[in-house]
């Protein structure tokens, strides 16, 4: 499984691998050179000791070597070797531990050594230096001294030939040159495999106490199922970082929980709307048949299944408004609505009922007030807030209507005088099926009135709101188009 | 057997009662909770019809009563909430059966019928007391291998309701309750007038000295 730690874990190792490796390859060429520049002193200082100790004297050149101070040229195993010649290739001297054998002949110029690796005659691998040089006179200082001051006055003084060059070639074995760099790069070999090991298991449970958060947090929502919604994350193992996340799932897992049951209670509702009207129609037929001439007459069955059937239209018709509002399937006409006489109209659907409760309606809006939008949206708007109006206001009162200017925009405003209406109320009065009375026992009301307001006036660009002071409600359409 | 339907549909309570009684039950209303837990406080009811939405008091509240006031009445809910958890919350509730609407009134009778069974602990609808037969499920009264005998709502009534806690004596009070609603208008000797006219009928159906009387307790049926 690729997981976060393991990726983490993975990148961090990676990173350190090639880190430690370019120190590495870095650190080892620089102490490589560095011991190979020593070796390369070590014999240069070695074959300037020779040169020190060859002279000339009448055109002849000796070396005044000696076996016992220098026993390396001497020793039987591990020797090292050296070769004195004329810079005319004539043999001066050579080391004992050289035999009949020759060292090379490395080309360098005066006073310019030059270093190269060789196969000694022991078969060993080895590195050889030759130096070109002046012998100087015998009892007098080094040649290279003077020469390097003033050449002339020196030949002058001491009268010794710059022509007499000779040459000297140093080897010796380097096997101790690549112990001390194999030894080195073990070393670092040793040193980069540890430190990858121990970057690698600390990043890895560096990481794993790190994710412990997110990990608590994930066996949480693994734990989760669809009954669960009301469960809510805590983060128990610290992680700061995480908590704007788990604050976040929090917060839609609120939304989807209320989401959920107010799906639930739609569907409720709709089952309740159509089983109940279907179970009255069943019982009643269901006992007419069974006792057709001791139960109902068949005029009063035909009047209560026409009333319960009318009931369930409404609910049906509005129903479907509503989808096709949501669906955006509804074509907007244009028209213009005389709002006055609209009022007027619409109330008449309510008046009888309101009278009885001894309601009354105040039409405050102008006799010339004109409206430009859809008629028949408009009017069953109207008719929903109006039926509303009449079936909650309390009784021996005044539905008010009636329009104003507010920021140059017309708001067309009902108010009326209710009972029971809380301030928590008014964000729950737009929902489907949502009735103050929970029992739902009112059959001409199923809730789905004012949702078809909003529904409808936000089709017709309306902004709907709701206000509640001292039991007085009032509903308002702001964005109105009049001409007037 | 006496029924209680909390039901705040007037229609559903109309075909209810216009059914039960046909079939005769004797059959209470309420229209919301509240009325109907007082009814259920205040009358004795082998089965109560509840719906779960109800003006003033909701079904399940009006359920919790009920058994916080050990009312051990058999609870049917009715209801249009047909969720599993719904029917799991009623029945947990306390209810003894649940049946969402819409619904069949036969399989509602037949529901009604099993429960005021399980009530009284009897297994079969065929109540075998001697020679009579009582079918609790076609309201009918036998003596073995003859027609059945001709017994008006009442009397019926009556009989299931001594045979139903055989054993036990009922007192003219009971008896009345499980007759006749508590509205209905009967003379105070109703109950004697029952007995004796059901003794008459048992007896000419050749079922001697069934019904006991216990002077200034009631009635019994050994």
């Amino acid at each position: 499984m690729r997981t976060i730690q393991t990726r983490l874990t993975l990148a961090i190792t990676l990173g350190v691998i090639l880190l430690l490796g370019m120190a590495g390859i870095i650190l080892d060429r620089y102490l490589a050179t560095q011991l190979q520049q020593q070796f390369d002193d070590n014999l240069l200082t070695k074959a300037m000791t020779l040169v020190t100790l060859t002279t000339q004297e009448d055109g002849m050149v000796e070396i005044g070597f000696a076996d016992e101070f220098m026993p390396e040229f001497e020793a039987k195993k591990n020797s090292e070797y050296f070769q004195l010649w004329l810079r005319d290739g004539a043999l001066i001297e050579r080391s004992h531990s050289l035999g009949i054998h020759n060292l090379p002949e490395l080309q360098s110029a005066l006073n310019q050594p030059v270093f190269s690796d060789l196969v000694l005659i022991d078969g060993r691998p080895g590195r050889a230096v030759e130096v070109v040089f002046i012998p100087h006179l015998k009892d007098h200082g080094f040649p290279g001294e003077e020469l390097s001051q003033n050449n002339e006055s020196a030949t002058k003084t001491v009268g010794w030939s710059l022509s007499i060059q000779a040459r000297i070639v140093v080897a010796k074995g380097r096997e101790s040159l690549g112990v001390y760099i194999g030894a080195l790069r073990s070393i670092l070999f040793i040193t980069f495999i540890s430190l990858v090991i121990i970057i690698a298991v600390f990043t890895w449970f560096t990481t794993r106490f790190g994710l412990r958060s997110l990990r608590d947090v994930s066996q949480q929502l693994i734990g989760l199922n669809a009954t669960q919604l009301n469960q809510r994350f805590v983060l128990h193992k610290g992680g700061d970082e995480l908590q704007p996340i788990v604050n976040q799932i929090n917060f839609l897992m609120e939304r989807l929980e209320q989401d959920f049951q107010r799906e639930k209670r739609f569907s409720d509702n709709v089952a309740h709307e159509f089983r109940t009207p279907l179970a009255e129609l069943r019982a009643l037929s269901e006992v007419v048949r069974q006792w057709p001439t001791e139960s109902l007459s068949a005029d009063e069955l035909a009047s209560e299944v026409l009333s319960i059937t009318s009931e369930m239209e409404v609910i049906v018709q509005n129903l479907l408004l509503l989808a096709r509002c949501d669906a955006g399937s509804i074509v907007i006409g244009h028209d213009v609505v005389e709002l006055h006489d609209l009022i007027d109209n619409l109330w008449l659907h309510y008046s009888v009922q309101a009278s009885e409760r001894n309601i009354e309606l105040v039409n405050n809006i102008r006799n010339d007030m004109l409206v430009n939008t859809d008629k028949d949206k408009f009017e069953l708007i109207v008719k929903n807030i109006l039926s509303n109006a009449s079936a909650y206001s309390r009784m021996n009162t005044r539905i008010f209507v009636s329009t104003k200017c507010i920021d140059e925009q017309l708001v067309f405003t009902v108010t009326n005088d209710t009972d029971g209406l809380l301030q928590d109320d008014l964000p729950l009065l737009f929902e489907r099926f949502w009735r103050k009375d929970l029992v739902r026992t009112s059959e001409h009301h199923a809730g789905l009135g004012l949702a078809l307001v909003k529904s409808l006036a936000e089709l017709l660009q309306f902004e709907v709101s709701t206000y509640l002071i001292n039991q007085r409600f009032q509903i308002s359409l702001t964005g109105l188009d009049t001409n007037t | 057997m006496k029924i209680l339907i909390i039901e705040d549909s007037q229609r559903i309570s109309r075909a209810l009662n216009i059914g039960l009684s046909k079939l005769g039950f004797c059959v209470e209303f309420a229209a919301d909770g509240e009325s109907g837990l007082e009814y259920a406080r205040t009358n004795s009811f082998d089965v109560i019809v509840l719906d779960i939405m109800l003006p003033k008091m909701d079904g399940l509240a009006v359920l919790a009563k009920l058994r916080e006031h050990a009312i051990n009445a058999s609870v049917l809910i009715l209801s249009a909430k047909d969720q599993v958890e719904d029917r799991v919350n009623g029945l947990e509730c306390g209810a003894d059966d649940y049946l969402v609407k819409p619904f069949s009134f036969d399989e509602l009778v037949a529901r009604i019928k099993t429960l005021a069974r399980r009530r009284h602990d009897i297994k079969t609808p065929r109540i075998c007391i001697g020679d009579l037969i009582i079918d609790t499920a076609k309201r009918k009264a036998y003596i073995a291998s003859n027609d059945a005998i001709e017994l008006t709502a009442s009397e019926y009534r009556l009989l299931e309701a001594l045979s139903l806690q055989r054993g036990r004596v009922l007192s003219k009070d009971q008896l009345h309750d499980c007759c006749y609603t508590t509205d209905a208008y009967v003379s105070s000797n109703v109950i004697e007038v029952l007995i004796s006219s059901l003794r008459r009928k048992l007896v000419s159906a050749g079922c001697k000295s069934l019904i006991t009387t216990r002077r200034g307790l009631g009635y019994l049926i050994e």
